[in-house]
């Protein structure tokens, strides 16, 4: 087996805005291959780290290195060739039809017409979208919108350049079948040597899943380990406030 | 959603055949018949220094109208929006109101820099509006430059209003002419301007029409496509300024093409910019033609702003469509 490269390093990352540090002194790594999982409290900072990975907020405070190289200088296409970000659902009001919008995920690379035809198409397979093609977004519920966001995020991810994938929230709207699909598309890609950085609330998928987890609680990084030692009933309990209880390998709420 | 026009050639054709159509359609109409325009010597003087350049110029007013209405409802993601939202028709239908004060008040102001004077008006209405509107780089600065340009566009309508107070009969006529619109100053030199900021746009537009497509997702999807949006948002807005301000300089204020002629498009062809733009550019076009038809013949001899015309036809449908709208997002 190769030893894991780092992709990701960041040290005493930290934002302030009006006042308030909303992330705060955050350091970690992230591994080529790894799929680490953010979880968190409402405002702890989740959001605004995943915005700081994807080049889309300049931390005020820290170093990002990505793969060795300081981003400092980095362009905005410089990011998206490097980096996919699909950011929470957002709404739309405008009558772009799925394909349309699936399509826009080979806007960051310089591809072909005709290789990015057939890239949209194994999108929509793979996502499930596929029988939607025509349909304007607007009219799809909220779980056939995230995953027309995620095929079309897909096809970026999967250019040659493209290293790491985060997600925020991909499971929210997802029935339980398109969680496990998701799931499942999310370890093929990590198989590739890619890594992705996921912010869940399903604590239990987390430990299920999850290779690592990062506890982020007030801007501050609580935790940095397996699932399973990080999420533990204490621990849970201590940073969301809410009685927990670890039943076989389930964490319960009282 | 409509597919029946998603073929790139049924646009391409459309955007051929439309034009042609409402063009020779605008020629023909009128007081004096086509045969006798032909046909006599004072008739082709007609034809060539009066009608063909009125007709081309409602074209191209409403071409270039329908393009900033595009970009702007794609900058605000907002398919209401309107280019006159960003205060730039406002500013310049005051520096022209003005004009026509100063001059009416002795002044030794040239015929020709009316126009210019407007120009100026718009740029300083826009320079404003982004000044209020687009300082930082918050994530709340659409609706601020929103905000400011109604805030612009209340002082224009204030202060044209006060001018209207002080203009004498003959000058009030001429504010009147800015504030409802008309062609009647139409001439080759208008028509040469405006074709050469239109194959300004066609020249620098298409490759960045993706992009726009993009920002339709929300500017965060966007940057994360690799799309630089604040570029692309200073883009729109320099180019907005340019069409409007040219716009309303030659032929005072058109409202509703801008707003009317994206979403026609939008019903037709989808949001995909690459369809909507060209096919909005010659609905605008076509719809101003139309419109100036109309504004000849309703009280002919005499002729009708064109302004009035327009937004007398588009009150109702832009109503129209908010109650579509609002359906839709009630279901």
């Amino acid at each position: 087996m190769v030893t894991p490269t780092t992709l990701i390093q960041a040290s005493g990352l930290g934002l302030t805005r009006g006042g308030a540090a909303i992330v705060d002194d955050v350091g970690f790594s992230l591994a080529a291959g790894e799929l680490v999982m953010l979880v968190g409290p409402n405002g702890a900072g989740k959001s605004t780290l995943m915005n700081m990975l994807a080049g889309l907020l300049r931390p005020d405070r820290g170093v990002l290195q990505f793969a060795a190289a300081d981003t400092v200088s980095w362009q905005r296409s410089d990011w998206a060739q490097r980096v996919t970000l699909v950011p929470q659902l957002s709404p739309m009001n405008f009558p772009l039809s799925v394909s349309e919008v699936v399509q826009l995920g080979g806007l960051a690379h310089s591809t072909s017409v005709v290789e990015l035809r057939t890239q949209v198409h194994e999108a929509m397979q793979a996502w499930d979208v596929h029988y939607l093609a025509d349909r304007d977004v607007r009219l799809l519920s909220g779980g056939e919108q995230q995953r027309c966001q995620l095929a079309r995020s897909w096809i970026q991810v999967n250019q040659a350049d493209s290293q790491l994938w985060l997600l925020d929230e991909p499971l929210s709207a997802l029935d339980l079948r398109h969680q496990q699909q998701c799931m499942s598309q999310i370890r093929q890609l990590t198989a590739t040597g890619k890594s992705v950085l996921m912010v869940v609330h399903d604590l239990n998928l987390a430990r299920r899943y999850a290779d690592r987890v990062l506890l982020l609680c007030c801007g501050r990084l609580v935790a940095d380990g397996p699932a399973r030692e990080v999420l533990t009933a204490g621990q849970v309990t201590q940073t969301f406030c809410v009685e927990t209880l670890l039943e076989g390998d389930y964490l319960h709420w009282v | 959603m409509n597919t029946a026009l998603k073929r790139r050639k049924h646009i391409l054709l459309l955007c051929l055949l439309l034009p042609l159509i409402f063009i020779l359609l605008g020629l023909s109409s009128g007081s004096q018949s086509i045969d006798w325009l032909l046909n006599t010597d004072v008739g082709q003087t007609i034809l060539w220094q009066i009608r063909l350049p009125r007709v081309l110029m409602a074209f191209l007013v409403g071409a270039l109208l329908a393009w900033a209405g595009v970009l702007i409802q794609g900058m605000v993601r907002n398919p209401l929006a309107d280019p006159g939202l960003i205060g730039v028709s406002g500013g310049a239908a005051v520096a022209a109101a003005l004009f026509v004060v100063l001059q009416a008040a002795g002044l030794a102001l040239p015929y020709w820099a009316q126009p210019i004077a407007a120009f100026a008006g718009g740029v300083v209405a826009l320079l404003l509006v982004l000044r209020l509107g687009l300082q930082g780089s918050s994530l709340h600065a659409m609706s601020f430059l929103i905000l400011a340009g109604i805030a612009v566009n209340v002082l224009a309508s204030a202060l044209i209003g006060l001018l209207s107070y002080m203009a004498s009969d003959d000058a009030l006529r001429q504010i009147t002419f800015w504030s409802l619109g008309s062609l009647s100053g139409a001439n080759w030199g208008w028509v040469g301007a405006m074709s050469a900021v239109l194959l300004g746009a066609v020249i620098f537009w298409p490759k960045r029409l993706r992009s726009l497509d993009a920002l339709l997702l929300g500017e965060v999807e966007a940057r994360s496509l690799g799309v630089s949006v604040s570029r692309l948002q200073w883009q729109v807005v320099i180019w907005v300024a340019l069409c409007v301000a040219l716009a309303v300089s030659a032929s005072g204020v058109i409202g509703f093409i801008g707003l009317i002629s994206p979403h026609i498009a939008r019903l037709l062809t989808g949001a995909a910019h690459q369809r909507v733009l060209p096919l909005a550019v010659v609905l605008g076009g076509c719809l101003l033609v139309a419109a100036d038809m109309l504004s000849r013949v309703i009280v002919a001899p005499a002729e009708l702003p064109i302004g009035i015309v327009t937004t007398l036809l588009g009150a109702p449908l832009f109503i129209a469509l908010m109650i579509r709208e609002k359906k839709r997002l009630a279901w």
